[in-house]
């Protein structure tokens, strides 16, 4: 979706906006398919706000200050004066970052420039929401007391929050594919879940980051119950107790590696919500008997 | 503290359980936002991670 006349691109995640200005108003803002249902229109309350624009070089602005995290590949986080500096690399394009974006603490706001010809920006066309740019922004902001992104398949069935959670491999795009077959389900995402607290409970909100599947939808529902995927050669349902349910929930989480307080706001979050919504494991079969076995333990 | 009330207190004692430390496995890569993601929410290049050279740390065909 073309932004046009200068407009920004605003993108809402779990009522979490990230606007993204061009700084040049003859470049193109994109989306990519994925994103596009959760682009909005509407004034988002929460909102952070990005203006990039070319890089005046063959590289994006090159890191300067003091490290406070690297990923070891992709993309690193520096601490400049009172600010946030992020870089982002790829083998594809160097060694020098193909995108810089220099946040205030907050990562309320932004300004970052981009390598021409490169994964942002190219033919005058500029994609700000490239994997992993947008999810790292929102992780960032997300620690700061707003909630918490796990690695999980998220579904709603008839206004109740099922969410699986799983690291790569464990069933999570098979799990949405035997919901769907079902009927009657939502999918939120089938690879990236935000919880965020509500009230006295939590919801859970689908995002663009999906999975193999390729399930992403705008909407939430009520958390009713978390089940942790493991595969097994038969199904079975097995609640955890608080101290083991936060173990698993943590592993499977992406709480903000690089920040103590984003860290410890991440375990209080997930210990609290373990204390309040049944945590469970799910041995399964990759097959319909599955979704069965959860239903006989749905209330 | 009476006899009595050790007693009750007893009773209502949850029994006591050995700390139990447990090994939990992490994927660096994946809680840091650094390995593969499909090509849907990649742009225009494709997917950017350090998988493009390397197939063998790629999450890509996994769910």
């Amino acid at each position: 979706m073309p932004a046009d006349g200068g407009r920004p691109l605003v993108l809402e995640v779990a009522r979490i906006g990230l606007e993204v200005r061009a700084a040049d108003p003859g470049l193109r803002l994109v989306a990519e398919p994925a994103h596009m249902p959760f682009l909005t229109e509407a004034t988002v309350e929460d909102c952070a706000s990005v203006t990039l624009g070319p890089a005046s070089g063959r590289q994006a602005r090159k890191a300067s200050g003091k490290m406070l995290f690297d990923t070891g590949s992709v993309w690193r986080l520096e601490e400049v004066g009172d600010n946030r500096l992020l870089t982002f690399r790829s083998p594809l394009f160097g060694r020098d970052p193909y995108l810089s974006v220099e946040f205030d603490r907050e990562y309320a706001r932004g300004v970052g420039e981009t390598l021409v010809g490169g994964p942002i920006l190219a033919a005058g066309e500029l994609h700000p929401f490239v994997y992993p740019f947008d999810e790292v922004v929102f992780l960032a902001r997300l620690s700061r007391g707003r909630g918490v992104l796990v690695h999980a398949c998220g579904l709603a069935l008839g206004g109740r929050g099922l969410l699986f959670l799983g690291t790569s491999g464990a069933g999570k795009s098979t799990t949405a594919r035997l919901w769907k077959e079902r009927g009657g389900v939502t999918i939120l995402s089938d690879d990236r879940i935000v919880i965020r607290a509500e009230g006295d409970g939590y919801r859970i909100y689908g995002t663009p980051w999906h999975g193999e599947a390729g399930w992403e939808t705008p909407a939430s529902a009520r958390l009713d119950a978390v089940y942790i995927l493991d595969q097994a050669p038969r199904n079975r349902v097995q609640e955890l107790k608080p101290s083991t349910a936060v173990a698993q929930m943590m592993v499977r989480a992406f709480p903000a590696m690089w920040d103590q307080k984003g860290l410890e706001f991440a375990v209080r979050f997930l210990a609290r919500l373990a204390e309040r919504v049944p945590v469970r494991r799910l041995q399964f079969l990759p097959d319909r008997t599955a979704v069965d076995c959860v239903l006989s333990a749905v209330d | 503290m009476n006899r009595h009330d050790g007693s009750r207190h007893a009773a209502t004692r949850r029994a006591y359980e050995a700390p139990n430390l447990r090994r939990v496995r992490l994927v660096p890569d994946e809680a840091v936002l650094a390995s593969c993601k499909n090509n849907a929410t990649a742009g225009p290049a494709g997917p950017i991670q350090k998988c493009t050279g390397n197939p063998a740390v790629c999450s890509h065909n996994a769910s």
